[in-house]
């Protein structure tokens, strides 16, 4: 009776912010029927009859995310998913609220959610959890959780006790493979990562979580792939990294505009053409492979899955806007934003630029992340950059000292003019990389739709 | 050419909230200036010649790291100390602040030993102190003003602004003085009242941000500091263009106020 009620009161608001169009209102409904049953997350989940995939991790929930539900789409599941942004619990409640019938029956078979590293103690709870996906452990608002190894141990303690699951951990992340360490023996561990020859970081950046967690000795990186992730073994005791039960190999990153790589599990391999590019989408499109195959899923489902998924919003996301082509980049933390300059390093054009950072709280209010940033790759080859956002101030200073001149970039803080301002300065054959943070970024999304541009559906619905 | 030495103390665990920006601000300061800045990195377990080193700096980092960096630095806690007696600098924000201290009690009530160039100590709390600062330096850089032969003083008013974000709270002993005076923020121990510390050349501060590319006048304060410890004279920096360093230290300074400081 109290799931009915609290349906009932959830759908109505839903109804209502639909109606009154109260912008980003996803979480409201789910917070209020949540008030009304606590339980009516688990009660709702217990009835998915494959249970739920879980995605959690600093960076690429989201892109993971739209890999897999193309994927499960593909092969006939009904799935049910909170697509990005609202990744807190209330933005869960609300999913479920909107996708049951009013009596707290699932219209679909499985659930995918992506799930803010925070919400993992709830959401292990209360989601029915079949399959577990941690990417990789960055810093990121730092602010918001206080320190990294606390996200870490956040993270363990809701695995540990979790029975017949299966945990999928990046490998190549010795902060996350070792969450692999201390779980219960009803829970199946499996590892992905890397193996390939070609690939070296150049950058320091991030270069983070070097210790071993069990002895505090550095760790050995006989490989680094970027940041802290790639192949390593501590020198002390026996902590390395895992064997990977799936594998990407063969990766060839082309500019921003794709890449490929060979998947592979045991004997199995699947060689798929991406369309999004940077290692960290490999590593996004790896997981998302595990996952597949741990339900079995067949490799031409998967490879048409894989191949077909274009940028979800703003994670290097292709779009025209008067007839300029422009690609939308999310910037949240020091390895993403390093992350982007390598992958824009690869392609020899000249670039422009337009950059916005806000502190806002969804941003994380501490922008001292900026500096971490290995930014020295961006130098030398633009024509402009546009500095936008709240801090724009800050973001000009950090790059005044990266030694580039600073006569060719203009500080203006609001977006939607320093947007106009960027563009316009953009030629007719040229490109404009737009390196927003999270809440600059839907700022830049609504002067976009306004302006009758074409987006991602994926975060429509 | 004239060069100063800048010894990084543990930079790969005491790396957190961009402090390392602070050595790119000395570094490239120096740089535009025409003189060399070399950057020493040491790591636990790292001999260091503290007699040839002009500054010290050290950053914050997390609770894993601070334990065996605890151990090694209490192992340089002699020669560190004699080398701040004949003025060298140091520049040490938040988890380094704190163990340049008398000691650092965790929650547990155990006591990790600090080096004590501060007479403050710093004790755990459950609150975290989180957000944008602005703080009031006019007591601190008035004895500095002969040195100063550049107008950034005036320009700046002499405030500092950065972001701070800890939960240890530390409290001053009656030989110590502070850096400044809050103007807004938590400051050492959460009341709002004090900042930093500072003893003869050595600066302890809780101002993540990065400190040092906004606050340029530290900045050079440091480097001022740096090439006498070296050359036993002083130098008139020359000036540099600090238009876009006032500009995001004003627009951090207002951002003080309009911040929301709502934590969910």
């Amino acid at each position: 009776m109290r799931l009915f009620i609290a349906l009932w009161v959830g759908k109505f608001l839903l109804f209502l912010t639909r109606k009154t169009k109260k912008g980003g209102g996803t979480a409201l409904p789910g917070l209020i029927a949540l008030k009304i049953d606590p339980r009516l997350v688990k009660k709702i989940t217990a009835k998915l009859q494959t249970g739920s995939i879980l995605v959690t991790g600093t960076n690429g929930k989201t892109t993971t995310s739209k890999y897999i539900f193309e994927i499960l789409r593909q092969s006939g599941f009904k799935v049910i998913s909170n697509r990005s942004g609202s990744n807190l619990m209330r933005g869960v409640a609300s999913t479920l609220i909107e996708k049951s019938t009013i009596f707290g029956r699932p219209r679909g078979n499985i659930g995918l959610f992506e799930i803010d590293e925070a919400a993992m103690p709830d959401a292990t709870k209360f989601l029915n959890p079949k399959i577990v996906i941690v990417n990789n452990l960055f810093r990121d608002q730092l602010d918001r959780y206080g320190e990294l190894d606390k996200t870490a141990s956040l993270i363990a303690d809701s695995v540990k006790d979790l029975k017949n699951i299966t945990l999928l951990l990046n490998a190549d992340d010795p902060l996350v493979a070792s969450l692999g360490k201390n779980v219960g023996s009803l829970t199946t561990v499996l590892y992905f990562g890397l193996e390939e020859d070609n690939y070296n970081a150049s950058s320091l950046a991030s270069f983070d979580s070097k210790d071993c967690l069990f002895c505090g000795q550095e760790l050995v990186f006989d490989k680094r792939y970027y940041g802290h992730l790639g192949i390593y073994h501590c020198s002390n005791c026996k902590f390395a990294r895992p064997e990977p039960d799936f594998v990407a190999s063969g990766i060839e990153i082309k500019g921003v505009r794709s890449a490929r790589a060979n998947f592979s599990h045991a004997n199995d391999i699947l060689a798929a053409q991406l369309k999004l590019s940077g290692m960290y989408n490999i590593y996004n499109a790896l997981s998302a492979y595990a996952a597949a195959k741990v339900l079995d899923i067949d490799n031409n489902t998967i490879r048409q899955a894989l191949e077909v998924v274009a940028a979800a919003f703003g994670r290097m996301e292709r779009i025209e806007v008067d007839g300029k082509e422009v690609y939308i980049m999310l910037i949240k933390n020091p390895i993403g934003f390093t992350q982007v300059m390598e992958t824009l390093s690869t392609d020899p054009a000249v670039k422009n630029y337009f950059i916005a950072l806000n502190d806002n709280f969804a941003d994380g209010t501490d922008i001292s992340w900026i500096w971490d940033a290995d930014l020295e790759s961006l130098s030398k080859d633009f024509k402009f950059i546009v500095s936008s956002g709240i801090r724009a101030e800050d973001m000009t200073l950090r790059l005044k000292y990266t030694d580039l001149d600073i006569k060719k970039i203009d500080t203006i803080n609001n977006i939607t003019e320093a947007f106009e301002k960027a563009l316009s300065l953009t030629g007719n054959n040229e490109t404009l990389y737009v390196m927003p943070t999270y809440t600059a970024m839907f700022t830049l999304r609504n002067y976009l739709k306004d302006k009758g541009v074409v987006m991602d559906f994926w975060e429509e619905q | 050419m004239r060069k100063i030495k800048i010894c990084h103390l543990y930079p790969d665990a005491m790396n957190l909230y961009g402090d390392v920006g602070n050595i790119i601000a000395i570094k490239k300061r120096c740089e535009w200036r025409g003189f060399e800045c070399e950057i020493i990195d040491v790591k636990v377990g790292d001999r260091v010649n503290f007699n040839d080193v002009d500054i010290i700096f050290m950053g914050g980092g997390q609770d894993r790291g601070q334990m065996t960096v605890a151990k090694d630095l209490v192992k340089k806690g002699k020669q560190i100390r004699e080398a701040v007696e004949s003025d060298m600098a140091v520049l040490t924000i938040c988890g380094g602040y704190q163990l340049f201290g008398k000691y650092f009690k965790t929650t547990e009530g155990e006591e990790i030993p600090g080096i004590g160039i501060f007479d403050a100590f710093t004790e755990a709390s459950n609150q975290r102190m989180i957000g944008n600062v602005l703080v009031d330096c006019r007591r601190t850089t008035s004895h500095w003003s002969n040195m100063h032969k550049f107008s950034l003083l005036e320009k700046m008013h002499a405030s500092l602004v950065g972001f701070e974000n800890h939960s240890g709270k530390t409290i001053l002993g009656p030989a110590a003085y502070p850096l400044g005076h809050v103007i807004k923020g938590y400051g050492n121990d959460g009341k709002g009242t004090l900042e930093g510390c500072q003893y003869r050349n050595a600066f302890g501060t809780y101002l993540h941000g990065s400190l040092l590319p906004k606050n340029p006048w530290f900045a050079d304060h440091l480097i001022i500091l740096g090439l006498r410890h070296r050359y036993g004279s002083d130098f008139e920096l020359p000036e540099l263009n600090d238009d876009i360093e006032i500009m995001a230290h004003n627009a951090a300074r207002d951002r003080v106020y309009t911040a929301r400081v709502d934590h969910i």
